[in-house]
């Protein structure tokens, strides 16, 4: 700003410097006519007031500019083309004279931008608090109220009455020292009062979208158009459950007083990305909500970083892992060589008796590949990385499927406990096999028969799915390690099981817990966030 | 034949029973004990991994109860130290899952068998030995009447 106003003041002063040392009428008309954009100096004055004073605001900056420099370019063009000068020699130099109404419309306009460019430096200085700010804004005032003076003195008193030469421009450059000055030099809380709030959400880098209770965004900053890679006019009116894939965002405005979720917003070219927001409440008085402030954050560099740790962790784990898993496999390998031996043994005796025995015996080697298959898959399952498709699923036929998987013996009492028939964005596949697993463990522990329960229950945030047995339960050291991997109590497994049921259901955005009383049962529940309110038949 | 793994028990005990051996299981170490007491074994199939007990320490606990038995380690996890850790106490053969060749370890078997019957044979001319001279040096001490 300074330096436009010393470039502004350059121009008056060299101009002003030509036309009073002219050689003749014709060249110190031109110089005076070339000076007529002196108005803009005076603007400019007045824009620097009202910047200092913070006065300039955003919204402000366009209705100001207007009313300063529309008159003051009308006032210029109108003095450097239209006005009838009469240059006469001065002992000082060339000066002029003229009159008329555009003289008495100049003059005003110049006393009342004089008038407001004080005020507001002098409101300024008379406000100021602190050692520092009431020594800068006396700098600013002072720097101020010279140039007016010599300006006023200069226009308004007649050359007919005090002969004396226009030194507003001397007068002007040496305000404009004391601002420079005043700036310089105590000018370190310039920064706050320049910088408005407005400024600060405009430039800032986290995405801020202002929402009514009507979930339509009533405000959006820069950050927020880029994020999304809309324009404002594009964001501003739109509801925000347009620009993300699902309605967890809206869900969580609608019972939270403040508090952040992760989520995810739909750009324009239909690319989801993820993102933290942060929400809170905007209040008119206590209880009145009118709306929230989103702050959101592109999270993706973070989620990728995470994920990579995960996968490396889980490989570092399955590298740790391969030997016992090879002790596994070796298990059942020894069971199908004896058993291949022990049948061929028995065929080539020719015996019928000892022939059915070893068709027998070789239909039961189907087990050892079926648990080797297990080995393998679990292996697998964990190593694999899930992706997440999410669709409405119905959970009690979920849960029938995961029964009919698994080969319960009729010592064991099946119940199911549902308040309803919730069906809910899951995934089907990953969920299915948490539950056979869950359901596979319950019945083995319970050899001599029990009963097995099975509870679906949903709150407005949670599904939850608890799987009941009355086995012979888990000791407390053991609960602290079952959903480690490669843990396991049993003669046959490898204890995969639960560490791919967590990581199955923790991939679900869900959580998996146990409780466990020796001799009583176990209890395993899923807990999972609910994505979609579904309906209910 | 000592395994907590049903799937290998039962047919390893058929194989040795169609060879003609007198076969009894156990699941853990506490059962093979527990036989041991009561019966007399030539030899023993131990599984390194028991669920109360490490095979290691079973050989130990088996030197009491059937000092002179055969005793072989089956193991899923071949290691130069479990391997030197069963030898030193006591086993006489270290055998790693899966038994591919079980022809050669049913040889193994017999040869085992045959030096234990062999030692013993080998014992008993001894003390018979021992007994006859100690009989004759006896004799020739007593006074003659």
């Amino acid at each position: 700003m300074l330096l436009i106003l010393s470039a502004l003041l350059f121009y008056y002063g060299f101009t002003q410097f030509q036309y009073y040392l002219a050689s003749d009428v014709q060249s110190a008309l031109f110089w005076m006519r070339v000076s007529c954009f002196w108005y803009l100096l005076v603007a400019f004055d007045v824009t620097f007031a009202l910047v200092y004073a913070n006065l300039f605001t955003k919204s402000r900056r366009v209705p100001l500019s207007i009313l300063l420099y529309a008159p003051a370019i009308i006032l210029s063009l109108y003095e450097g083309f239209a006005v009838p000068y009469q240059p006469s020699l001065e002992p000082w130099g060339w000066d002029y004279n003229y009159t008329g109404v555009f003289s008495y419309i100049s003059l005003s306009w110049v006393v009342i931008a004089a008038a407001a460019f004080l005020t507001i430096l002098g409101t300024k200085y008379w406000r100021a608090k602190g050692i520092e700010e009431r020594t800068g804004a006396k700098y600013l005032f002072f720097g101020a109220l010279i140039p007016v003076i010599m300006g006023v003195t200069a226009s308004i008193i007649p050359t007919s009455f005090i002969q004396l030469p226009d030194l507003t421009v001397p007068g002007a450059a040496l305000g404009f020292l004391l601002f420079g000055y005043g700036v310089f030099k105590h000018g370190s809380y310039m920064l706050t009062a320049n910088v408005t709030a407005e400024d600060v959400v405009y430039t800032m880098a986290d995405a801020l979208m202002l929402v009514n209770s009507n979930s339509e965004i009533v405000q959006a900053n820069k950050a927020a158009c880029d994020l999304l890679e809309y324009t404002h006019a594009e964001l501003i009116g739109k509801r925000i459950d347009t620009f993300t894939p699902d309605s967890t965002l809206v869900d969580a405005l609608k019972r939270s007083n403040a508090s952040a979720i992760e989520t995810n917003f739909k750009k324009k070219s239909g690319q989801n990305i993820p993102v933290f927001v942060s929400e809170s409440v905007i209040m008119t008085k206590p209880g009145n909500r009118i709306g929230y402030a989103l702050i959101s954050r592109d999270i993706t560099d973070r989620k990728r970083l995470e994920k990579q740790l995960t996968d490396a962790q889980r490989m570092a784990a399955i590298g740790e892992a391969a030997a016992l898993v090879g002790h596994d496999l070796r298990n059942p390998l020894q069971a199908t060589t004896s058993t291949l031996y022990l049948a061929k043994k028995m065929l080539t005796n020719g015996n019928c008796d000892e022939a059915e025995e070893a068709v027998r015996l070789l239909d039961g080697l189907n087990d050892q590949v079926r648990y080797m298959d297990k080995i393998v898959s679990d292996l697998q399952d964990y190593a694999r990385p899930i992706a997440d498709e999410f669709t409405e699923t119905n959970l009690p036929e979920l849960i029938g499927e995961a029964i009919l998987n698994v080969n319960v013996p009729p010592t064991v009492e099946i119940n199911i406990n549902q308040d309803s028939f919730p069906t809910t964005k899951v995934n089907p596949t990953l969920l299915k096999r948490v539950l056979v697993n869950l359901i596979l463990n319950a019945v083995q522990a319970m050899p001599n028969g029990g009963k097995l329960t099975i509870a679906i229950n949903r709150t407005e945030q949670f599904i939850a799915i608890a799987v009941q047995d009355t086995g012979i339960g888990i000791s407390n050291e053991n609960v602290q390690r079952i959903f480690n991997p490669f843990f396991t109590t049993k003669a046959q497994g490898q204890g995969l099981g639960l560490a791919v049921c967590k990581r199955l259901v923790e991939a679900q955005g869900g959580q998996i817990t146990v409780k466990s009383e020796l001799g009583k049962g176990s209890t395993f529940k899923i807990t999972l966030p609910t994505r979609k309110i579904g309906r209910e038949s | 034949m000592i395994d907590d793994d049903e799937a290998i028990r039962e047919p390893m005990k058929k194989i040795l029973e169609l060879e003609g051996y007198h076969v009894d299981t156990a699941k853990n170490g506490e059962e093979a004990i527990e036989h041991s007491k009561t019966n007399f074994y030539n030899l023993a199939l131990i599984d390194i991994r028991l669920p109360d007990i490490e095979g290691t320490q079973l050989l130990t606990a088996m030197r009491d109860t059937v000092p002179k038995m055969v005793k072989i380690i089956l193991t899923g996890y071949p290691s130069v130290n479990n391997a030197i850790d069963a030898v030193n106490k006591g086993a006489d053969g270290y055998v790693t899952k899966p038994v591919t060749d079980i022809d050669s370890f049913l040889q193994k078997i017999k040869e085992l068998l045959k030096k234990q019957e062999e030692s013993e044979q080998f014992s008993e001319t001894k003390v018979a030995d021992f007994v006859k001279s100690r009989v004759k040096k006896l004799e020739a001490e007593k006074p003659k009447s």
